[in-house]
């Protein structure tokens, strides 16, 4: 098998509160191959965003390093950080908040490319843009644009464009659809799959809906407060769901579907709980019906159980 | 013939018609939009950003913003008492006690500076003016026992819940008083969802205890699929298909806009690799064509549709407004 593109070994994220370290992100190994896509899934507060946020080096890592093409490219400095990123890019959940208003949507997309693409002149660069227009289906009229004029689905497609522009490696996207509709978000997720393969691009997608993870994902990892319960291949995971917080995840997903109205569900109880101070143990263990004692003694790490298929439970098999 | 039809409805909208005035054009919200909601009948209605849900949802309960929208036509009866035009005074009565609704972000519904159990006793105290205070008192520890959140933290503030949480009282607030019409706006849209699931089971249990009939607004089919009796499609302010969930969700008779909805929802069992997205956006609600408001996106757009509104055909009770039907619907039920 050939080396992953993106390797995170390790990463841990703390963020200090008054009352002890937030634990955002513990000990999350993962590896990301070249032209595949990696699906983070988990609930709000789970440390999806702050994962994406640390490998994009937005935020710095507590511990961990991330690996790209073998390289380390945590705790790089100067020409070789700006080097490293133009590989990296990221496409923002919110496409109202995260473009700037001032800025029209040429300027926008143009913008990586003035900092980061080395001498272009303004012509090569206004060429440069348009093309990557027409790539993400964005028509040239939209060029003197502002953002506040154009829908939603448009708007991420200039987060996109933008994301494109420094001709990336891997794209971390963080919910790119869950502030679009429906019909918009099928249009966004079809460009993304088409751009994954004419570019043989690497994805890691991040996102709480289950049916589109599931849709755009080889691998999926399964996120709770901060550590990766399972990692599998997407069709092993939602095949044979093994840790108790997954299957809960995916018999809570309503689905369209009259056949799934008459079965009873079992409903998770209780909530999330604080991530500040955690204790050891299984994080899960309070909300979970297979837990026991041993379950609060001591961290869990997670044990292949069938090749290619990672758990971090004890109780489960 | 249904057999619902035969009984007095709750809630009956005709003709609907809203408007926002703005400084440069006049936005139609909706166009002549029937609704009609029977005793113990909970109905989905589903539609995209825009396509005036939520705007429905407030001129039933007269809170459509002063100044600016205006209702230029139908009726709205609510226990045959029209609510259109309707004075304060009554719409004031019916608010939290008759008719109740539970908005779309728990985050932002709930005071900061009151404590819950205050917020959830001003609405018994405003409606039931004689009671002493221990009855209040007592109203709301058992409201709170059902929402399942223990009556000893009905001192503390919205902050010192969670998301979930919040909701559940919020859902309190609006059940209290029994309310015979409860409207959800997007009650679980800002939730995750296995919080989600637990406010579902949640709002089912209440609804068998109290046979409240609902209106519930949503964009996520799954959610109706999974929660309501009946569904309204909503499109450009009017409803473009109306039927039992096991009608709509048979899949094989659906507007095309409905038929589109579903092609978008990325299935867990289907292997296609692309999904089929509708192509286009929603009209511009200032301005709207003269036919169907959905043949800019339509693949089945015949010269026809651009021109004229098709009228809803029934079939056994399933309404569609599409030329695509007028031949296989009933003859007589336009």
């Amino acid at each position: 098998m050939s080396k992953p593109l993106v390797e995170v070994k390790g990463l841990y994220k703390y963020f200090n509160t008054p009352k002890g370290p937030l634990h955002a992100v513990e000990n999350v190994t993962l590896n990301i191959n070249a032209g595949q896509t990696l699906g983070i899934v988990g609930e709000s507060g789970c440390g999806k965003t702050t994962l994406g946020k640390t490998i994009m080096q937005l935020t710095e890592a507590t511990k961990g390093d991330v690996l790209f093409e073998g390289k380390s490219i945590l705790g790089l400095k100067g020409n070789q950080k700006k080097e490293s990123q133009k590989n990296i890019q990221m496409v923002f959940q919110d496409p109202y908040s995260s473009l700037n208003p001032r800025m029209n949507v040429g300027a926008i997309i143009e913008d990586p490319l003035v900092v980061l693409g080395g001498k272009m002149s303004a012509v090569q660069r206004k060429e440069q843009v348009l093309e990557l227009m027409d790539i993400v289906g964005l028509p040239e009229r939209y060029y003197n644009s502002y953002p506040h004029e154009l829908d939603g689905g448009r708007r991420q497609r200039i987060g996109i464009a933008r994301a494109l522009a420094l001709d990336p490696k891997f794209i971390v996207c963080d919910e790119p659809v869950s502030a679009l509709d429906v019909s918009i978000q099928a249009q966004i997720l079809n460009l993304l799959m088409d751009l994954q393969e004419d570019k043989h691009l690497s994805y890691m997608f991040i996102t709480h809906n289950l049916l589109v993870v599931r849709h755009i994902s080889h691998q999926i990892a399964v996120m709770y407060m901060g550590q990766v319960v399972e990692y599998a291949d997407k069709e092993e995971l939602f095949a044979n769901p093994k840790h108790p917080y997954t299957q809960a995840l995916l018999a809570a997903i309503p689905m369209p579907d009259l056949r799934e109205r008459q079965k009873k569900k079992k409903t998770l109880k209780g909530e999330v709980t604080n991530p500040i101070n955690p204790k050891h143990g299984c994080r899960f263990a309070l909300r979970c019906s297979l837990a026991c004692d041993a379950c609060k003694g001591s961290d869990i790490s997670l044990i292949e159980m069938v090749p290619g298929h990672y758990v971090a439970c004890l109780n489960c098999s | 013939m249904n057999k619902r039809k035969e009984n007095n409805p709750i809630l009956d909208i005709k003709d609907l018609y809203v408007s926002y005035n703005t400084d440069d054009a006049v936005v139609h919200a909706l166009n002549g939009l029937c609704l009609r909601i029977e005793k113990g009948e909970v109905r989905g209605v589903v539609g995209e950003t825009g396509a005036g849900k939520t705007t429905m949802a407030l001129s039933v309960l007269g809170l459509l913003p002063e100044g600016i929208s205006e209702i230029s036509g139908g009726s709205i009866l609510f226990r045959n008492q029209e609510l259109v035009r309707a004075k304060e005074k009554l719409l004031a009565q019916l608010r939290g006690k008759s008719i109740s609704m539970i908005f779309q972000d728990p985050m932002s519904s709930l005071n900061p500076v009151i404590c819950v159990g205050e917020q959830i006793a001003e609405v018994v105290r405003l409606h039931f003016p004689k009671l002493a205070k221990d009855e209040i008192e007592l109203m709301t520890d058992e409201i709170m026992e059902m929402i399942g959140i223990p009556p000893q933290r009905k001192s503390e503030y919205p902050y010192q819940f969670s998301g979930g949480m919040k909701q559940r009282i919020v859902i309190a607030i609006a059940l209290v008083c029994e309310p015979d019409l409860l409207i959800a706006d997007e009650p679980t849209t800002a939730l995750d969802v296995t919080i989600q699931a637990q406010i579902l089971e949640l709002m089912k249990q209440l609804k068998e205890k109290l046979d409240t009939s609902m209106l519930f607004i949503t964009h996520d089919l799954g959610v109706v699929a999974e929660f309501c009796d009946t569904v309204s499609v909503i499109y450009g302010g009017e409803v473009i298909e109306s039927g039992m969930v096991e009608q709509i969700f048979a899949r094989d008779k659906n507007h095309p806009y409905t038929k589109g909805l579903f092609e978008c929802i990325p299935y867990i069992d289907s292997t296609s690799k692309r999904l089929t997205p509708i192509l286009g956006n929603m009209p511009d609600p200032a301005d709207l064509p003269p036919g169907c408001s959905f043949c800019e996106r339509c693949v089945h757009a015949a010269e026809r549709c651009k021109n004229e509104k098709p009228a809803s055909y029934q079939i056994g009770g399933h309404e569609i407004k599409c030329f695509l039907f007028e031949n296989t619907a009933e003859v007589g039920n336009e």
